[in-house]
């Protein structure tokens, strides 16, 4: 009797599976170190619960990569990844990924804030007076504006926490960080932040050929808003809703 | 320093800091004594360097380490890595400053590689490296040879030093003197130098054949590893055409495609043969990007050995094999092989084939083997039939025979008016060599009849011998210039050292004859300043010294000993200085006191002389105790008799006493020659030994020379010293 019982299961399972097959698979890069609250290795966070969401809604898969930051967007520019989370459009100005990428709508705003050890200064430091000193960041990740002379200067670290470790043994003086990545780490590696220096609105970024998925994307970005769960998944890992 | 701790010290603790250092020079030399690095080797060790860096896209960093890589290198004449998402290249380096494209193919005879750069088993790039062609002889080798040659020959510098210390000591010993000058001093100073001259032969020729067994070993090495390259390129092909035949025939459409094949051929249905035969090819052709050519060769056979499909007419049904260890049967079995090339030569135009054939079953979905496609090699870079990619240095390649000796690859010096090169032969060329085993080295004749070094190694695989070969001349080149540099410094030292050896002992010599002629002076004037003091006339002593040279020639004694005979006579009497005048100028006869005091000038003579190292004063001390003894042991100071009286004073008495009585003292006439010599006689056996009287008999005539021409002049002075 147990076995008559399992065949209707298989037989469920098999067809869910067949469904499955079909609906179109999109690869998502992402930072292969994890980047929490936005996600984590292997599949935790808010950008993996926004884009689960919208993939149910829009019949698609996300299927989630992970590689270090510059390759995920020179996979992007060569058509081998097809989603790249959490990018504000001023951030992607080379000609090729200028060419070859859409934005959906914002899913999230984010704070750019300077991090910086205050056993190096004696009061507070002026973020005019931290971006004439030495500054560390991610290869691979774009400059804000106000940072891109300095650019040439900049020693560039592979993961976010070996960037927090020189912070810390004064290797560097200031690097730029989303004020929701950077605040969990502060007290562990005796950093402290500046005020916010820059907020950008943060889209899904698709590669050209994807399209014509956008506007089924953007409904159900538009969707998630109105029903108040983007509002509980940015509230499960940020703590606010904005 | 040096004076206190003594010289022999001084040269004990030089030649033990030169075997010191010569042990380290030693040490030095083996440790540096590394292999050739191989492009192989050069491209692999940037992909592994290089991975993490190209995956995190970090390509200052990357250009900072190859760069520093390609600076500690002489050899790299360009390094090109690429992208392989972008297919750009993110690094380029090339020796002349040129950008250049590679194509993974040498281009002439530099010695290039491609490698795949992969991370966490992904493909992410590939570097190309090509190096310059090498002498396989390093240069660096022979420094540290001539190192060696320097300190050998120091040390053989040494020993000769030390040989010469030691003869002068031993020519300054009183125990076994060897004097300087003399022909024992020569003969020892020759055998020296014979042994110094047979030192640095020998030496010089194990250095030169050590030398040459080095460059052997490192040429043997060499080809040994171009083989190994060869097979590991070869397995790294069949692995990867491994996966993509894999990945064509497993594809559904593949499937579908060989089983309506399969139908329609059975069926005779040639309109769904046609169009699955269309299917099949362009299948075929969208692996183009991966090296598999639509235009290739191919015959696909089901399990029964029928043929289902074919293009081209390279590879027959008759080429198949099928017997148990063929490719046929290894296909069913599920293996992937490459087949024994197949050799074709056209006459007009002259064209050369030998190209290689790949098996891979097919396999339905169910894991059984439904069939087996055989296909041409397509055109990667290292396959078999440009084989010329492996050629190294100005001679070195990679060629391959076939069982009849027949070169069927592609050669690098190719006859003019043809592509093909002939027979080549070896005595180990067809023993089955066992992987790990990679073949010895031999000298035998190649293609164009050069004398080459080979290293030969039978593939099962393909049925052929590999034979890595290259030009004895290029290999030996540098081989016989250090030969001509050995023997030109063994030349140069050998006819230095005798040279400046010899005329030293030349200059030593005649110094040394002039000491000798000075001191011999002296002593003749003391003794004669003796005779002076007795009968005023020095003609005595040179008389009796040659009457002693001539009885002791003749006597059979040394010629070295007479003449030293002939110096120590003129102190024979050198004892009578200590007799006073009155004593030895009275004319009359002596009193027994008198008589006394005289008998004792052999001590006194003994005593002036003392006990010296020097041989002739031994002499000269032997002849002034000894000469007034007695063969019947009547004579005086101590009455010793027979051969207890040295000789040399047995030989002086008879010449001193035949002197005497022929000679005219202020006491005597002078007696007559015959009355002399009939005295002489009639004491043989009483005063005189009788042997030297009989040879003093026989010499008469050379005395009586004497005596004539060395008459007593009493006016005679003694003057010039």
């Amino acid at each position: 009797m147990r076995y008559l019982l399992l065949v209707p299961l298989i037989s469920t399972a098999l067809s869910l599976k067949a469904w499955g097959s079909h609906r179109e698979i999109l690869d998502v890069g992402l930072i292969n170190q994890g980047r929490l609250p936005y996600f984590s290795v292997p599949t935790e966070g808010l950008y993996i619960d926004i884009l689960d969401e919208i993939g149910r809604e829009v019949g698609i898969i996300f299927r989630y990569r992970f590689f270090p930051q510059s390759r995920i967007r020179h996979l992007m520019n060569h058509n081998l990844l097809d989603v790249e989370p959490g990018i504000a459009e001023a951030w992607r100005t080379d000609k090729l990924e200028f060419e070859n990428s859409i934005y959906s709508h914002a899913i999230l705003t984010s704070s750019e804030v300077m991090v910086y050890n205050p056993k190096n200064f004696q009061a507070s430091p002026d973020t005019r007076f931290l971006m004439t000193l030495s500054r560390c960041s991610i290869l691979g990740f774009s400059d804000l504006d106000s940072l891109k002379e300095k650019q040439s200067n900049d020693q560039k670290i592979i993961t976010e926490i070996q960037l927090l470790q020189m912070l810390k043994n004064n290797r560097c003086d200031f690097a730029v960080f989303p004020e929701d990545v950077v605040t969990p780490h502060l007290s562990m590696f005796g950093l402290r932040v500046t005020n916010s220096i820059a907020t950008f609105d943060l889209k899904l970024r698709l590669t050209q050929r994807h399209r014509a998925l956008l506007p089924r994307i953007n409904q159900a970005i538009e969707k998630m808003v109105s029903t108040g769960l983007m509002a509980k998944i940015l509230m499960k890992y940020r703590g606010s809703d904005d | 320093m040096i004076k206190r701790m003594g010289k022999l010290k001084c040269i004990i603790i030089f030649v033990l800091l030169m075997i010191v250092s010569m042990v380290l020079l030693g040490i030095k030399s083996t440790s540096t004594d590394e292999l050739l690095t191989t492009e192989f080797e050069v491209a692999e060790e940037i992909s592994l360097i290089g991975s993490a860096l190209v995956y995190n896209m970090n390509y200052n960093q990357l250009g900072l380490i190859v760069n520093s890589m390609i600076k500690s290198r002489k050899d790299i004449v360009s390094v090109t890595i690429i992208d392989d998402v972008s297919q750009g290249v993110i690094f380029s380096y090339s020796l002349n400053g040129d950008i250049k494209t590679f194509n993974g193919f040498s281009t002439g005879y530099l010695r290039g590689y491609s490698s795949p750069i992969v991370h966490e088993g992904q493909l992410i790039g590939s570097v190309n490296v090509e190096l310059k062609p090498i002498a396989l002889t390093s240069s660096s080798n022979y420094h540290h040879k001539t190192g060696f040659i320097i300190v050998f020959f120091l040390l053989v510098m040494m020993f000769l030093n030390l040989v010469f210390y030691a003869l002068l000591k031993l020519s300054m010993s009183g125990s076994r003197p060897v004097p300087f000058g003399s022909k024992k001093f020569v003969y020892l100073v020759l055998s020296c130098m014979s042994g110094f001259i047979l030192m640095t032969v020998v030496g010089g020729y194990f250095i030169i054949e050590k030398n040459r067994k080095i460059i052997e070993e490192r040429v043997e090495i060499y080809l040994q590893e171009t083989i190994t390259d060869f097979g590991r390129d070869m397995e790294r092909t069949r692995r990867t055409l491994e996966s993509i035949y894999n990945q064509m025939t497993h594809s559904d459409e593949f499937q579908r495609v060989y089983r309506d094949l399969v139908y329609a051929s059975y069926s005779d249905e040639n309109v769904l043969y046609e169009s699955n035969y269309n299917e099949l090819l362009n299948i075929i052709a969208r692996y183009n990007d991966f090296g598999i050519s639509g235009d290739s060769s191919f015959l696909i056979m089901n399990v029964e050995g029928d043929v289902i499909a074919q293009q081209g007419n390279d590879l027959t049904v008759d080429d198949i094999d099928k017997t148990i260890n063929s490719a046929f049967i290894g296909a069913l079995s599920g293996n992937a092989e490459f087949l024994p090339p197949k050799k074709t030569v056209n006459e007009s135009p002259p064209l050369y084939y030998a190209d290689l054939y790949f098996s891979y079953p097919i396999w339905d979905e169910f894991g059984n083997v439904i069939g087996v496609f055989f296909s041409a090699i397509p055109k990667i870079s290292f396959v078999y039939y440009d084989i010329s990619q492996y050629s190294f240095g100005l001679s070195g390649e990679l060629v391959a025979k076939n069982n009849d000796d027949y070169i069927v690859s592609n050669c690098r010096f190719p006859k003019a008016s043809t592509l093909d090169c002939g027979y080549m032969y070896s005595n180990l060329s067809h023993e089955r060599h066992i992987p790990e085993h990679k073949g010895h080295l031999e000298l035998v004749e190649d293609y164009r009849g050069e004398e080459s070094y080979i290293v030969s190694n039978w593939r099962d695989d393909f049925n052929i011998t590999l034979i890595s070969k290259i030009d004895s001349e290029e290999v030996l080149n540098s081989f016989y210039e250090f030969q001509r540099g050995v023997i030109l410094i063994l030349v140069v030292m050998s006819s230095f050292t005798i040279f400046t050896t010899m005329y030293t002992l030349f200059l030593g010599k005649e110094a040394n004859d002039k000491l000798i002629k000075s001191n011999y002076s002296i002593i003749k004037r003391l003794g004669h300043a003796a005779e002076f003091k007795d009968n005023e006339t020095a003609m005595h002593i040179v008389r009796m010294s040659y009457y002693a040279k001539i009885i002791a020639t003749n006597h059979g004694c040394d010629k070295d000993w007479v003449e030293l005979l002939f110096n120590a006579a003129p102190m024979h009497d050198i004892g009578k200085i200590g007799v006073p005048d009155y004593i030895l100028q009275k004319p009359g006869k002596l009193t027994s006191d008198e008589w006394t005091i005289m008998r004792q000038h052999p001590e006194f003579g003994a005593r002036i002389i003392g006990t010296q190292d020097n041989e002739l004063l031994r002499m000269a001390h032997d002849i002034a105790i000894a000469h007034h003894e007695k063969w019947d042991g009547t004579g005086y100071p101590y009455g010793i008799k027979k051969e207890e009286i040295p000789i040399s004073a047995r030989i002086i008495a008879i010449a001193d006493v035949f002197d005497a009585l022929t000679s005219e003292r202020i006491y005597k006439k002078a007696w007559t020659f015959e009355d002399a010599v009939m005295l002489i006689s009639s004491e043989s056996g009483k005063h005189f030994e009788p042997s030297l009287v009989n040879t003093f008999m026989r010499s008469l005539p050379e005395i009586s020379d004497i005596k004539t021409q060395y008459i007593d002049k009493h006016e005679e002075n003694i003057h010039e010293c």
